[in-house]
């Protein structure tokens, strides 16, 4: 649970307090390195009211919506297919392609490439 | 220069925080008019009720979040004249106002259904406020065997999900304890199917019933027998119970309300649903649960509503759509069911990347109300890129 | 006397028509006749499932222009 800290309690945190100075130091040393660096003036860049709102609506999109509800499984679906494609593989000719769609799996995964085109084409 | 007009708003709930706090960041002279000394977080009541929390974690105190300039009026409201522009309160007081914005919520009818208080003074609820959530929390929390039984008194009641989320809740805690197979929870809804739109029921109830919790629906509760236990339902059955809990009958807030045809026969405030005026005035509007809009009763609703008058009084075309957005959650997991005027609930799957994002909004409350000028670019965005009509092709 | 009551669920949000069937079935009597006026596609299948469990009478159910009329008698209160 959060803790509220109440006016009076400020000065004594940061007199009295070993956590509270630790915790100011190294936001301090943040805010310098984060300063030198350039970093803050891009930061306060980004404060601006117009480009956050410009930022806001250009990243909360629907589709963002729709990957982001899938963040947890997108990983292992990649994961897959990266292996897959980059296991050793032997060249196979026209030959070898039809007699493998006679897997039923590799004939789904066809149907859904077609899909996939379908969709594409209506870019 | 104009000096900006005066605005009265009634309540200090999400409504009228949103909707006071936004005029004052624009300029406006605020008053709000409030009883209690806390805000209460209202869905805080389910973890109270059915995780033990502790009560603070969902309440702070009105000062704390009204911006600087408002005037704040402790005080209860009784009586509003529209035509007078007169409010008075129990005290005494009257205040007269440029412009009104009424935000009371919705009040409980316990009488509507008999033995509806005896039963919330023995075993207390999950919408009447803290204590009685405590209450509910001390006498679930000592069951060992038995049946529990979460329903309804009214279809109409504010946030269509919380039975549903009180099922799941109360189910987490029995498991943790190793009680699933003694006490039996029983969830009774006064719909057709397991939740009021089926696209949704289809997606919640293989939730339900993974959680062991049983389903009662078409059960809207008509009257209680305390001490035989038993729920009587206005569609001819019952249920018995050792521990049960009633979601009362809605109400207006206000029992006189001057001209009589302001409210319709349930005492909620006649409001067109686009622009959320009270009917008849052009300098009164109703936000929240006390209007009688025809969509949920919801903390989003409100929400947007108190954007939408404070914009209208600014002199912005805002238009109120309906828009409900209520999160559904079960361990680890959420959906939002998505609706509004146009469009009935658009189909969606429960996933933990929706529980992440209820669990922002929910960090966001506290903020969002005092600053609703800050927040609103980011829930705007929101609200844009999970449209019904966008998402009711793609689903979500 | 019997009444008839009509209930305006057109373009309604979430909870939908059902809900304002049931409050006007807790305030009708047995004999009062419940007219119900809907959008909401779901309120179809719905509105029957209901009278079934019920036990009431629909009178009449249909379909024009994208507005479901149900027509309900109440006969299942005492």
């Amino acid at each position: 649970m959060a803790e509220q800290v109440e006016r009076k309690e400020i000065e004594r945190l940061v007199l009295e307090d070993r956590e509270t100075e630790e915790a100011l130091l190294k936001t301090m040393n943040l805010l310098r390195q984060l300063n030198r660096s350039g970093v803050l003036d891009l930061l306060l860049v980004l404060t601006d009211e117009e480009v956050f709102r410009r930022i806001i609506n250009l990243v909360v999109s629907t589709g963002l919506m729709k990957i982001g509800d899938r963040i947890d499984e997108l990983p292992t679906k990649l994961a897959q297919l990266l292996d897959a494609l980059e296991e050793p593989a032997e060249p196979i000719y026209i030959y070898g392609l039809l007699k493998s769609l006679q897997d039923p799996e590799v004939a789904r995964g066809l149907a859904r490439l077609v899909k996939v085109l379908k969709i594409i084409g209506s870019w | 220069m104009a000096q900006k007009k005066q605005v009265l708003v009634l309540g200090a709930g999400a409504g009228g925080l949103i909707a006071g706090n936004y005029l004052a960041a624009n300029g406006y002279r605020v008053t709000i008019v409030e009883k209690n000394d806390y805000h209460l977080f209202q869905p805080g009541m389910l973890w109270i009720a059915f995780r033990g929390h502790d009560p603070e974690r969902y309440m702070r105190r009105v000062t704390e979040l009204v911006k600087p300039g408002v005037e704040l009026v402790k005080g209860v409201v009784t009586e509003i004249n529209l035509a007078e522009r007169l409010v008075k309160l129990s005290d005494g007081r009257e205040f007269s106002y440029e412009y009104l914005v009424v935000a009371l919520g919705a009040a409980y009818d316990y009488d509507a259904v008999s033995g509806n208080r005896e039963l919330l003074e023995k075993y207390g609820d999950f919408f009447s406020g803290a204590e009685h959530a405590r209450r509910l929390w001390q006498a679930f929390s000592s069951m060992k065997e038995g049946t529990l039984v979460i329903a309804a008194a009214d279809p109409g009641y504010k946030c269509p999900p919380a039975p549903h989320k009180a099922a799941f809740l109360a189910a987490e805690t029995l498991r943790e304890r190793g009680l699933l197979g003694k006490v039996k929870v029983v969830l009774a809804v006064p719909f057709v199917h397991e939740y009021s739109s089926e696209n949704i029921a289809r997606i919640v109830a293989p939730k339900l019933r993974e959680a062991g919790i049983e389903v009662k629906t078409m059960f809207t509760v008509e009257s209680i027998d305390v001490e035989k236990k038993k729920l009587y339902s206005l569609e001819g059955e019952e249920l018995g119970f050792d521990v049960a809990t009633v979601i009362p009958v809605h109400r207006g807030p206000l029992d006189k309300v001057e001209p009589e045809t302001a409210v319709d026969e349930d005492g909620f405030f006649k409001v067109d649903k686009h622009t959320l005026r009270i009917e008849g005035y052009d300098d009164a509007y109703a936000v929240g649960d006390c209007n009688n809009t025809p969509t949920s009763k919801t903390g989003v609703t409100a929400h947007l509503g108190g954007e939408v008058v404070a914009e209208r009084i600014m002199g912005y075309n805002a238009v109120f759509t309906g828009r409900t957005n209520c999160p559904l959650i079960t361990d680890g997991e959420a959906l939002f069911v998505i609706s509004d005027y146009e469009h009935p609930p658009v189909p969606v799957r429960f996933s933990k990347f929706k529980r992440l994002l209820e669990d922002m909004f929910i960090a966001m409350y506290w903020p969002s109300l005092r600053d609703p000028e800050k927040w609103s670019p980011l829930f705007r965005a929101y609200f844009e890129a999970t449209q019904p009509k966008i998402l009711a092709k793609l689903g979500w | 006397m019997a009444e008839k009551i009509v209930v305006d669920a057109r373009n309604m949000a979430c909870p939908g028509p059902i809900t304002k069937l049931t409050k006007a079935y807790r305030k009708a009597k047995p004999g009062d006749i419940i007219e119900v006026l809907a959008t909401d596609p779901g309120f179809k299948p719905d509105v029957q499932a209901w009278v079934q469990r019920t036990g009431n009478e629909l009178l009449e159910l249909k379909e024009e222009n994208g507005v479901i009329k149900a027509v309900i008698k109440v006969t299942a209160k005492k």
